[in-house]
């Protein structure tokens, strides 16, 4: 028998990528489309005796909307050869929500009506008669909990009786002429009302629930804001304290696994194969894998605040603050997880709609202190500054960290053209299952090793030929082509009190901020234990702090672009993101070192 | 009900925890219809939850259903509130 196609729909927040989830296990992979620029989630799936390829769409708000998501998934339904239809609908909310099953019912494909969060629809008095709606729709109906995995069973048995009883139906012309039709609701309307009063019971008013009990404190003018950060900084801990240790335990790893067996394995080889292998390639692989760890917890995190319900809290208390520059409150979320590692928080943009919004919420993350950049000014800060001036110089940095990337939201607002109105709903607050959480967080770093692997590795390689060539000089001298371009550029990095050496270094900085340091100690000649002595004697606090603001500024980690690229796929914007960021930096650091050495 | 009428109100000049009529909505067709979908139209009966600090939106509720949504957008909406 042929493989049959089924799409998956339903309004936001109804749990539809749970129930995807549910339905295909692990075996969800990133598809392409014909005629479509995005990426959607498919599985593949055995119901019954028949291969099943089932396709997660956006959510929708109705079959006319016009938000990005509403655009891709309609015209998904209009395009794609389809087999049949999960609509899914959050029972706790069917009393809004029927009319869309309704709608989608118009389109004339075999459908299998899924109601979701039962468990919480009987626990809000909301009564819904599933034999009554069958008998209605025509279609099998299913009371489920995707998320608890109830009843999901009795969605795969309706979905093999459905495709039993039809055959394939061809995109045709018809079925867009349909959707046009549908933009008379009035008649939906009345059907809508009437299959209520026949087939469900809700409560005249709402009962007070146990999320307006913890909204009253966490959505409260005052206090709310201060849970919020301290909510924030919570997670921050968290994705700080678990993450960057599991990070750097992994790269000692990797590390000692270069020293002890793969050196060792490759002696016969000439040297500078050697020294491209291992010091290249080996570890530009490596740089990609100490990145699993914290996506691996930020993910963890994350899921948990979406799936919570807390994220929408976040963009109500932020709104008034993110609007005036052209974002919304989780943007803000974004930003502040950005001060553990860049490369997660702009993965995580993922949660804003509009495609203009990410991108200029990508634009600003890169800006945001990361922890490998704290290591780079926790060396500087100690080696040239006094014990009392270090703290309120790191202090500094974060302060700047902010306000350049606010100025520069503020200043690029208006390329998100007219501001999408805030139109969200707010969901009751859920307990996240770690089972899901997990499968979440896997699936991130797959796509993040599948998506930026390559060109982390390849940057890396690039770097390392750079400072190794022409061969025979020693790596990453003034001999070497690194050295060159450094001497090439020295006209521009004079001006900021940035010597030779350190621009070299800052090119080290392009692929990660952690190897800075130590590509000093290699450029200067220098064992770990006399670098510090070294570096504060070759400049003065003010140089210092013209490179600590270069490097805070000037360009993220080359995980952090590729992952911009990943996400916004667009290269043009990757290098605009770059280009602004280093002239922002370059700027900064003229303007600093100028006028304290004026 | 006529625009004109004096007992209509916008709906981000109501009153926290009032109950309202939904009686118009002076948005574009796109506005209205993510509105209706989420249960903010003519005949329904909505409040505001709450308001967020520094003049940020309102938690509206309709029915089982809250709703973000900031002043511009919520004052577009005309409502009859409940006496």
């Amino acid at each position: 028998m042929s493989k049959a196609r089924i799409a998956l729909v339903g309004m936001p927040n109804t749990g539809k990528s749970t129930l995807f989830n549910r339905l295909s296990g692990a075996s969800a992979r990133v598809g392409n489309w014909p005629g479509m620029t995005v990426e959607l989630e498919i599985a593949r799936l055995l119901v019954g005796a028949r291969m099943v390829e089932l396709v997660d769409l956006p959510g929708l708000n109705n079959l006319h909307g016009f938000s990005e998501d509403e655009r891709i998934a309609r015209h998904f339904l209009e395009t794609q050869p389809l087999d049949a239809l999960v609509v899914v609908l959050n029972a706790t909310q069917i009393e809004r929500q029927l009319a869309f099953a309704l709608q989608i019912k118009q389109l004339g494909l075999p459908l299998v009506l899924v109601l979701n969060m039962a468990d919480e629809a009987i626990r809000r008095h909301v009564l819904i008669d599933r034999e009554a709606l069958e008998k209605a729709l025509g279609y099998p109906v299913c009371l489920i909990s995707a998320k608890y995995g109830h009843g999901t069973q009795a969605v795969r048995q309706a979905l093999e009786a459905v495709l039993q009883n039809q055959a394939a139906s061809a995109p045709s012309q018809p079925r867009a002429t349909q959707i046009q039709a549908l933009l008379e609701d009035d008649a939906i309307e009345v059907q809508t009302t009437a299959l209520l009063a026949e087939a469900v019971r809700t409560p005249q008013t709402p009962a007070i629930t146990y999320t307006d009990r913890i909204d009253s404190l966490l959505l409260h003018p005052g206090l709310g804001v201060v849970a919020f950060f301290f909510i924030l900084l919570g997670l921050f801990q968290i994705v700080y304290s678990v993450g960057a240790p599991l990070q750097e335990l992994f790269g000692e790893i990797l590390e000692a696994a270069k020293t002890d067996w793969i050196a060792p394995l490759l002696t016969p080889l000439p040297a500078a194969l050697t020294s491209f292998l291992l010091d290249g390639l080996y570890d530009g692989v490596g740089t990609v894998a100490t990145f699993l760890p914290i996506i691996l917890t930020f993910y963890l995190v994350m899921s948990a605040v979406e799936d919570s319900g807390y994220m929408a809290r976040a963009a109500f208390l932020m709104d008034a603050l993110m609007s005036r520059m052209g974002l919304d409150g989780r943007a803000f979320v974004m930003q502040i997880m950005g001060f553990g590692c860049n490369v997660p928080a702009v993965m995580g943009t993922r949660v804003l709609r509009n495609p203009l919004q990410r991108r200029l919420s990508m634009l600003i993350i890169p800006f945001s202190l990361c922890s490998a950049r704290l290591q780079v000014f926790l060396f500087f800060t100690t080696a040239v500054f006094s014990p009392q001036a270090a703290p309120w110089v790191l202090l500094s940095f974060y302060i700047l960290s902010f306000l350049v990337a606010f100025l520069t939201a503020f200043i690029w607002r208006g390329q998100v053209g007219e501001q999408e109105p805030l139109v969200m709903e707010l969901p009751p607050y859920r307990y996240p299952t770690f089972a899901y959480l997990a499968l979440q967080a896997l699936r991130e770093a797959g796509q993040f090793l599948r998506g930026a692997g390559g060109f982390i590795i390849a940057g890396v390689a690039i770097i390392w030929l750079l400072t190794h060539l022409p061969w025979g000089v020693t790596p990453a001298s003034p001999q070497s082509w690194a050295g060159q371009i450094a001497t090439f550029t020295t006209p521009l990095f004079e001006p900021l009190g940035i010597n030779n050496l350190l621009s070299i270094a800052l090119m080290f900085g392009f692929v990660a901020k952690e190897v800075v340091v130590g590509a000093l100690a290699v450029i200067y000649g220098a064992g770990p234990n006399e670098l510090a002595g070294i570096v504060a004697r070759s400049m003065d606090w003010r140089q210092a702090y013209s490179f600590m603001l270069f490097t805070l500024l000037y360009t993220p980690c080359l995980a952090t672009l590729a992952t911009i690229r990943r996400e916004s796929r667009s290269l043009k914007f990757t290098f605009a993101s770059m280009a602004w960021s280093i002239a922002v930096a370059w700027l900064a650091s003229f303007a600093f070192y100028q006028i304290v050495t004026y | 009900m006529k625009p004109s009428d004096p007992v209509l109100t916008q709906l981000d000049q109501l009153p926290v925890g009032m109950l309202a009529t939904v009686c118009y909505i002076e948005a574009q067709t796109e506005m209205t219809a993510r509105l209706r979908a989420l249960g903010i139209k003519p005949g329904n009966q909505i409040s505001v939850v709450r308001s967020a600090p520094l003049s940020g939106p309102l938690q509206i509720r309709a029915g089982q259903t809250d709703i973000i949504l900031r002043r511009s957008e919520a004052a577009t909406i005309h409502v009859n509130p409940a006496f």
